[in-house]
C-alpha cells in the first residue's frame, strides 16, 4: 500500500515537472533582475521549454499545457491576451509535425530547429 | 484474440492523433477568441489580468527581492573600492550644487512675490506614492513594469509615475495590491509635451525602442538636438513640467527623444496624486476617485 502511494506520487510529480518547470520560467522571465538592457534582450524562456519538452516529451506537456503556459506569459507581459498563446501553441504545433524528423537527432540539429522556430515566432 | 487487440489498436491509434489535432486547433481557435475578446472588450481583460497578476504579486515580491540583495552587494563593494574618487567628485558636486541651491532660494522666492502681484493661482501640491518594481516585462509587444501598490494604497488608473531623474509612465491597470504602469517607450504611450526652450506642444510617442519619437509637432517649431523636453499638461493627464528626456536627433525620418529615466535601472517610482482626472475615463464602479 505505501509503495502504492509512493508509486503514484512518483507518477504524479513525473507528469506535472515539465508544466511547472515551464511555469517556473515564465515568472523568471519577469523577474527585474536590474541588468541594463538586459530585459530587451533576455530571450522568450518558455518558448524553449515549450520546444524542449515537445521534442523530448511531447506526451508530458500537452496542447492546454502550452496554451495555460502561453496564457499565463501574456498576463504577466502585459502583452494583448492570446499573443503568446498563438505563438507558443505554433510552436508546439510545428514541433509536433515535425516530430518524426527531430526524434532522436543530434544536439546541433535541434538546435537548429529551435533557431528556425524561434525566428518564426518571432517575425 | 491478438487479431482483435491488434486491430482495436490501429482504429484506436488514428483515432487518438484526431483527438489530438482536434483538440490543438480548439486551442488555437480558442486563442484567437481570446484575442478578439481583447480587441472588443479590452475593460473585462484588464480586470481579469490585474486580478491574476494581484494574485501572484506576493510571490513576485518575494522573488525580486534576493536579486536586489545580490545588486546591492556587488554595488557596496564597488563603491568600497572606488570611495575616494567618489569623494572627491561629491566634494565638488555639493559646491556647484550649494551655488544652485543659493540661486534657486532666490528665484523662489522671486516668483512667490511676482505670482502674489499677478495673482496667479498656484499648482496643487502634489502627493505621492511610493512603490517597487515586482516585475518588468521587456519584449516585442509590451514595455510595461508592474509595481507592489494598487487600489489599497490609492493608486489609480492614469496617474503619472516619476523617479528622481524623470517620467517614466503612467499607471494603466490597478488591482487591489499591484498596479502595471505603461512605459513611455510603450509602443501605445501618447504623451503631451512641450519643447521648453521654444514652449513649442508636441506628442511624444513611444515605438517600443529605447527612443520615443516627437509628433505632431507644430508646423514651424525650432527644434534641435539638445533640448529639454518637458509634459506640458494639455489634456489633463499629466500636471505640467515633470522632465521627459532631451532630444536626441533631429532628422528627416523625425525628431528622437531620449528618456532622462534609464528604463532598465528603475527600482523603485514614485506614483504622483495630483488629483487630476484627465482624459482618462475611469469605468463606472471600478476606480473611483477619494477625495
Amino acid at each position: 500500500m505505501k509503495t502504492s502511494i509512493w508509486y503514484r506520487l512518483d507518477i504524479l510529480t513525473r507528469l506535472l515537472t515539465p508544466f511547472l518547470l515551464t511555469l517556473a520560467l515564465v515568472i523568471l522571465n519577469i523577474i527585474p533582475l536590474e541588468i541594463p538592457g538586459f530585459s530587451q534582450v533576455v530571450p522568450l524562456m518558455p518558448l524553449m521549454a515549450v520546444y524542449h519538452w515537445t521534442v523530448y516529451k511531447s506526451e508530458l506537456l500537452p496542447a492546454h499545457a502550452v496554451f495555460i503556459v502561453g496564457l499565463l506569459q501574456d498576463i504577466f507581459s502585459g502583452a494583448p491576451i492570446g499573443v503568446y498563446t498563438i505563438v507558443f501553441l505554433m510552436v508546439y504545433g510545428m514541433v509536433i509535425w515535425q516530430h518524426r524528423f527531430l526524434f532522436g537527432k543530434s544536439f546541433s540539429i535541434i538546435w537548429l530547429g529551435f533557431s528556425i522556430v524561434s525566428a518564426g515566432a518571432f517575425c | 484474440m491478438e487479431d482483435n487487440s491488434h486491430s482495436i489498436k490501429t482504429t484506436v491509434a488514428p483515432i487518438r492523433v484526431m483527438a489530438q489535432r482536434f483538440s490543438f486547433l480548439a486551442l488555437i481557435l480558442l486563442a484567437v477568441a481570446l484575442m478578439v475578446l481583447g480587441k472588443l472588450d479590452a475593460n473585462v481583460m484588464e480586470i481579469a489580468r490585474m486580478n491574476v497578476t494581484d494574485a501572484v504579486s506576493p510571490i513576485l515580491n518575494v522573488l525580486s527581492k534576493p536579486v536586489k540583495t545580490v545588486n546591492q552587494l556587488i554595488n557596496e563593494v564597488l563603491g568600497v573600492y572606488n570611495i575616494r574618487e567618489k569623494n572627491i567628485l561629491l566634494k565638488q558636486e555639493k559646491d556647484r550644487l550649494l551655488q544652485w541651491q543659493m540661486l534657486a532660494r532666490k528665484l523662489k522666492v522671486e516668483n512667490r512675490n511676482l505670482r502674489n502681484l499677478l495673482n496667479f493661482p498656484v499648482d496643487p501640491a502634489a502627493g505621492f506614492i511610493t512603490a517597487r518594481v515586482i516585475a518588468d516585462t521587456g519584449g516585442a509587444f509590451a514595455n510595461s513594469v508592474v509595481i507592489n501598490v494598487g487600489n489599497k494604497s490609492g493608486v489609480l488608473k492614469g496617474q503619472p509615475t516619476i523617479t528622481g531623474e524623470g517620467l517614466v509612465g503612467r499607471v494603466t491597470d490597478v488591482g487591489k495590491r499591484s498596479s502595471r504602469v505603461l512605459l513611455i517607450t510603450d509602443l501605445n504611450s501618447r504623451i503631451p509635451v512641450v519643447i521648453q526652450s521654444s514652449q513649442a506642444r508636441a506628442i511624444m510617442a513611444g515605438d517600443n525602442s529605447y527612443q520615443p519619437r516627437l509628433i505632431y509637432l507644430s508646423p514651424g517649431a525650432l527644434v534641435s538636438q539638445g533640448d529639454r523636453i518637458v509634459t506640458s499638461g494639455h489634456g489633463g493627464a499629466f500636471p505640467p513640467g515633470i522632465p521627459v528626456g532631451l532630444v536626441a536627433s533631429v532628422n528627416v525620418n523625425g525628431t528622437r527623444i531620449k528618456p532622462f529615466v534609464d528604463r532598465y535601472r528603475v527600482t523603485h517610482l514614485r506614483v504622483l496624486d495630483y488629483g487630476l482626472t484627465g482624459i482618462v475615463e475611469t469605468p463606472p464602479g471600478g476606480n473611483k476617485r477619494r477625495d
